[in-house]
């Protein structure tokens, strides 16, 4: 059994959501357009993520297994309809931007995976740091493509444009000729995380070559 | 009991209830909120735009008023906002904000209406849940499907050329074309005949 810390920082590296676990890939190459979508779509996410994770758990001895998935829904859509309400009442720009990929958090698999794999058979504390840690990585994942696509595509990063504030971070050549249009387009989306990809597995495949030439 | 089918009701039943009960409460937190930014954001500067031009000089978005049409079919209260635009006390123009039920859901149209020309000067879409990409479009102001609005005579039915009108659907979004047309309509449908009504 994993110890609590654990369960936090699995989500982080060993589980990570879209890189190692592969999964709820829809969201991630459709809103990472900035680095507000994708981190306004990850808090979103593991907000929905930790409060289905705890009622689930909490609910686990009650919710008879026959009918388990659509009790995970209807909870799971719950939150994401307060989640899309909240949003749109005060973070309404990032609301618009998100669109119809806010309501569509019910779907994402990740949330119905914990909620099966995990929260159903463990506690509501280890079901929260799990949820708090797979978001974690789910949020960082989504920020650090949206971040990169944005400052590829853009030339600069954006930050708090709902205030009206818009700090640009890095502000690069706002001419247009160094800049590669197409990672702002959905099939950048596809080559920037198939670059990460790359990254994720190069240090798994170092690590594990580190792991043998120690041992042996 | 947890293979009962009873207590399998009893709990999504319970758990349906639950939610229910817990998001009509964050409903009634949230929707005076997105209602102003609605006025503020969007209905405001797409007001400005179409009733600038002709000189408007009231507050209508302060003066707006409410049409209550009764009930529809299903028992559901039938309620539109109205703007009003005044140029020296007298009406100019007005729009009204009307709901057709799209591919996704539920399609919110504001509509402009020039009372002199006898023109819709602009249709634009407040609230849609339609398809990325497809349906979507017609939330997109310089879609030329949208744009087609402009210009049109009020004074007969706005329809889609399929049904015999003027207006070319979104290829592909047929569903959602037609749902915010038939917005538009039910607007100037009410513009010919309750016309007084609303600009008293």
């Amino acid at each position: 059994m994993r110890s609590p810390a654990n369960e936090f920082t699995k989500g982080l590296w060993e589980q990570l959501p879209p890189l190692r676990l592969v999964l709820g890939l829809c969201p991630v190459l459709a809103v990472t357009i900035t680095l507000e979508g994708g981190l306004g779509m990850g808090l979103a996410t593991t907000f929905v993520l930790v409060m289905s994770n705890l009622v689930v758990s909490l609910l686990r001895h009650v919710i008879p297994p026959d009918v388990r998935v659509p009790s995970f829904i209807v909870i799971i859509a719950g939150f994401v309809v307060v989640t899309e309400m909240v949003m749109a009442a005060h973070v309404p720009l990032l609301a618009d931007t998100l669109g119809v990929f806010l309501p569509l958090i019910v779907v994402n698999c990740i949330i119905l995976g914990r909620a099966e794999a995990f929260a159903f058979a463990n506690g509501p504390g280890r079901s929260l740091l799990d949820g708090l840690g797979i978001g974690c990585g789910f949020t960082l994942s989504l920020a650090v493509l949206g971040g990169l696509r944005e400052l590829l595509g853009t030339g600069a990063v954006t930050l708090f444009s709902e205030a009206g504030l818009g700090v640009r971070l890095i502000p690069l050549a706002s001419g247009s000729e160094y800049l590669f249009r197409f990672m702002v387009e959905p099939s950048g989306a596809f080559v920037c995380l198939g670059a990460m990809l790359l990254v994720v597995n190069l240090i798994d495949q170092r690590a594990a070559r580190g792991v043998r030439g120690g041992s042996g | 009991m947890r293979d009962r089918i009873w207590f399998m009701a009893l709990v999504l039943g319970g758990l349906g209830g639950l939610a229910g009960l817990g998001l009509s409460a964050v409903h009634g937190l949230t929707a005076p909120v997105i209602e102003r930014r609605v006025l503020e954001r969007r209905i405001g500067p797409a007001l400005a735009d179409c009733f600038g031009p002709l000189g408007v000089d009231n507050d209508y978005i302060a003066e707006r008023v409410v049409l209550d049409l009764g009930a529809d079919d299903w028992g559901r209260k039938v309620r539109w906002q109205v703007f009003v635009g005044r140029r020296g006390g007298a009406p100019a123009a007005a729009a009204l904000r009307t709901v057709a039920v799209g591919w996704g859901g539920e399609i919110e149209v504001l509509t402009a209406f020039d009372l002199e020309s006898g023109e819709i000067i602009g249709a634009r879409t407040l609230a849609h849940k339609e398809t990325a990409g497809l349906g979507s479009r017609v939330a997109d102001d310089d879609e030329p499907f949208v744009r087609q609005f402009a210009g049109l005579a009020f004074d007969e039915g706005v329809e889609l050329e399929a049904a015999g009108g003027r207006v070319e659907a979104i290829s592909g979004a047929t569903i959602s074309s037609e749902a915010f047309t038939r917005a538009v309509d039910t607007a100037a449908r009410l513009m010919r005949e309750r016309r007084d009504e609303i600009l008293e």
